[in-house]
């Protein structure tokens, strides 16, 4: 990594190698690789970095400027010729190099752990090579690449994260991302067994790995429990209070209109004695148009008074079973009393009304009870005359309130997408409430039925549709308004715990007498976190809290830790048209090792090496999967280098020194001599570089 | 003066990393780079079959019957059938079906869930992860 930038401030330009790019946030934002995918492409970068190779190593040079010592350079398998020209150039023109000798890093590693024949499989940074080495020499033309490296599995890795975290509080960097593919992925044995059993709770419970990012825990202030007593008595107090006025409220407002229907009733009876003009004026006295209009008003207030009737009455119920209290005083006509008496009196009055509306409403309660139980009768009769035809009708009710809890769901969802449809009928709403002018002709004929304005969304135009004011004729008109409001407000709230209320009796009336019907079919046991599979994906074995600041920053490795390495195998499952490496060793064992002999001291020597090898399990996969393809009975030896990362630097420094000795033609060494005659993709063939 | 402090302070740890100030008698002090040096790997790959075609490469003598060069080497598309199994996009386990409408793997049915409630966009980032999004050019 070079970063090589100009600072403003400082008015001076920077130029930082390797692993210090990352010491400041300027460079590293500015680093660039000079490599492309494995060769070399940008040389100006490339020049940065062996200038910092040879500052570090303390090169002294000569007098004439130059490194003076002979080079070893590692190269890619088969490298495109324009690139080692470019090297050459830089070595020779740049560096005066007295002599330059290129090898491929991994036949480098090999040599260092003394194989003469076999098969490396080299995983680097960017691509996978596999070469077949016979007695001591790299067969590169029968060496073949996989374009899929570390570099690749790290993007790979932190691609899985982001999106199996998409809203996750904290920025994860690629080098975290490398990081933890490092330390906790590993090679699944066998994969396709391993993978599908990944999230069974008793192997993820051993296999999940749980990483914390950092987070700020905000504090929240305690209330000790003496507080909170104190709040929760005071709240229940006021509320108690509030409760006793509105009943009180209620009790008087109930009086009032059973006053009121009493004398309407006396009017009406009065229909009969009075003659036809008398009645009449003192309909019109109390402001009635004529019979039926008084009618009608007793019947409304006849209504109004049975429905307060029915949900008031709390509170006083024990004195209502109480004896009837006696009111002595209503008896005696006024004119007996004196002044104290006669408020005593007006309150008995209201006491005694009071007493009787409360009675009144016992009876109607008592009506309703008996109405339900009725219902409740006839169930369960209608279950005990045909339990199969029972059962069908409460499955489908509990699927209907199924698809609506679904269907609301679904609806909020959509709402949530600017471009569904259910939020372009909500624009459409608005648009129409907005605009003054009254919708055409053409629109009103085909909304116009008070039928069509049903069902969500259909509603606006409908209910915007009809003349003006039959607006709220239909119940559903006004849904429009609702419609058209976003988010969660508490009427939908409540609806939605309606509709598990009635979903729970539903489920339990089933339970109770369906055998078929078991606890692991409700619905809260479905949608509990220990049956989700993605709950066990994302957040592992164990409950996840919302509100938890540390469990929110929390990332589950688990079907990652092997999927990542796997692609190797498998490059397919990363979009990678290509063989994986098992496929390619045994095409190259196989078909392109024509000799068997030859093929046998391969096998003896199956050598593994660069960075990516280093995931657990590896060497064990290649030696099963190369068993299952090569010829039976065949020795099959796998091995791992001994520094999988350092040993290709090892081999190339042994190896100048070694092969290095002879100096002239034999060793490999191109000289500057050479490299001025012969032009600068030039090289000679030795045991560990490419083929000319 | 507290903000001027503040720069210097950054740059102690890039002034000590840096080395565009520092020495370098291995260099040949003549040494021009030549201009237009960079080339992508795509470029440098067009160029060499183009002079491979033409017959200019007439320093390259015929090794074998076949060239191997960087191209030629990278490794064929796999013909086990095996291989083209199939895995869920989302989770990684086996995949029995796939969505029509995103074209996505998917598990089972509460994966479909998943998938029926992504956002906008990030169901190509899946199919990107798998190399099957559709690109316009």
């Amino acid at each position: 990594m070079v970063s090589k930038y100009r600072d403003r401030k400082a008015q001076k330009t920077y130029t930082v190698v390797g692993n210090d790019v990352f010491a400041d946030p300027n460079s590293r934002g500015q680093a660039k690789n000079p490599f492309d995918s494995n060769v070399v492409s940008n040389f100006d970068q490339m020049e940065a970095l062996l200038d910092y190779c040879f500052i570090n190593l303390g090169v002294g040079g000569e007098g004439g400027g130059g490194v003076g010592h002979p080079l070893v350079m590692t190269e890619a398998v088969c490298v495109p010729g324009y690139n080692r020209k470019m090297m050459s150039e830089l070595l020779f023109e740049c560096y005066n190099a007295p002599s330059v000798i290129f090898g491929i890093d991994s036949l480098f590693s090999y040599d260092y752990n003394d194989g003469k024949t076999g098969l490396v499989l080299s995983a680097g940074h960017t691509a996978t090579h596999l070469i077949p080495v016979v007695e001591g020499k790299g067969l590169v033309n029968l060496s073949t690449r996989l374009n899929w490296g570390g570099s690749q599995s790290a993007d790979y890795m932190l691609k899985l994260i982001q999106l199996k975290y998409p809203g996750f509080p904290a920025k994860i960097q690629s080098w975290q991302a490398e990081a933890l593919m490092k330390d906790h992925c590993y090679v699944s044995s066998d994969y396709k067994e391993e993978v599908a059993n990944y999230l069974k709770p008793e192997i993820l419970l051993e296999k999940d790995r749980i990483i914390q990012f950092p987070f700020t825990e905000t504090i929240k202030v305690e209330k000790s429990q003496e507080e909170l007593d104190r709040i929760a008595e005071r709240r229940k107090e006021s509320g108690r209070k509030l409760q006793e006025q509105a009943a009180k409220v209620r009790l008087e407002k109930l009086i009032k209109k059973e006053q009121e229907l009493a004398f309407l009733k006396t009017l009406q009876a009065r229909q009969e004695t009075d003659s036809k003009r008398d009645f009449k004026r003192l309909l019109e006295q109390n402001d009635f148009r004529d019979e039926a209009a008084l009618e009608r008003s007793i019947r409304e207030l006849d209504k109004t008074v049975r429905r307060a009737r029915k949900q008031d009455v709390g509170p006083k119920e024990e004195a209502a079973n109480s004896a009837p209290p006696s009111f002595p005083l209503l008896d005696v006509p006024d004119e007996e009393l004196s002044d104290d008496s006669k408020r005593v009196k007006r309150h008995q009055k209201l006491m005694k009304s009071n007493h009787e509306a409360r009675l009144r409403a016992k009876a109607e309660k008592e009506a309703e009870r008996q109405r339900l139980e009725d219902l409740e009768r006839a169930d369960a009769a209608k279950r005990e005359a045909d339990l199969p035809a029972w059962l069908s009708t409460r499955h489908a009710a509990r699927a209907a309130v199924l698809t609506k809890i679904k269907d609301r769901t679904r609806l909020r969802n959509e709402l949530l997408d600017r471009k569904s449809l259910a939020s372009q009928m909500r624009m459409k709403s608005i648009a129409n409430l907005a605009s003054d002018s009254p919708p055409s002709k053409k629109r009103r004929r085909g909304a116009g039925a008070p039928g069509t304005s049903s069902g969500p969304g259909g509603s606006g135009g409908g209910g915007g549709a009809m003349d003006d004011d039959n607006f709220g004729a239909n119940d559903d008109d006004w849904s429009v308004y609702r419609n058209i409001t976003l988010g969660t407000n508490s009427d939908e709230d409540e609806e939605d715990n309606e509709l598990a209320k009635e979903l729970k009796t539903i489920e339990d009336q089933l339970l109770l007498h369906d055998p078929h019907f078991d606890r692991n079919d409700t619905h809260e046991a479905k949608s509990d976190w220990r049956a989700s599979l993605l709950h066990a994906f994302t957040r592992g074995v164990r409950e996840h809290d919302v509100d938890d600041q540390a469990q929110g920053c929390q990332i589950h490795l688990n079907i990652e830790r092997i999927r990542v390495p796997e692609v190797l195998f498998q490059p397919g499952m990363a979009g990678l048209d290509q063989a994986g490496v098992v496929e390619i060793a045994g095409d190259i064992l196989l078909q392109r090792v024509s000799d068997e002999r030859v093929r046998e001291c391969v096998l003896r020597d199956v050598f593994l090496t660069g960075g990516a090898v280093a995931f657990k399990g590896f060497d064990e996969r290649v030696r099963r999967e190369v068993r299952e393809i090569i010829p039976a009975g065949s020795e099959l030896r796998v091995r791992r280098a001994g520094n999988a990362v350092l040993d290709a630097w090892r081999g190339a420094a042994r190896f100048a020194k070694g092969d290095g000795a002879g100096k002239g033609k034999g060793g490999g060494w191109v000289t500057k001599g050479m490299w001025e005659e012969a032009g600068g993709e030039y090289i000679l063939e030795h045991r560990l570089g490419n083929a000319f | 003066m507290a903000p001027p402090a503040a720069p210097p302070q950054t740059n102690i740890v890039l002034d000590e990393l840096d080395i565009t100030p520092h020495p370098r008698p291995f260099k040949n002090p003549n040494w021009k780079p030549p201009h237009r040096r960079t080339k992508t790997l795509k470029q440098i790959l067009s160029d060499a079959t183009r002079t491979a075609a033409t017959g200019e490469g007439g320093t390259t003598p015929a090794t074998g019957p076949m060239q191997t060069t960087y191209a030629n080497i990278e490794s064929a598309p796999s013909l086990h059938p095996a291989h083209s199994k199939k895995w869920c996009d989302i989770t990684g386990l086996p995949a029995k079906y796939t969505d029509p409408k995103t074209k996505l793997r998917y598990a089972d049915k509460e994966v479909y869930t998943v998938i029926r409630m992504l956002p906008p966009g990030s169901a190509e980032k899946y199919l990107e992860l798998r190399g099957a999004n559709v690109v316009l050019k």
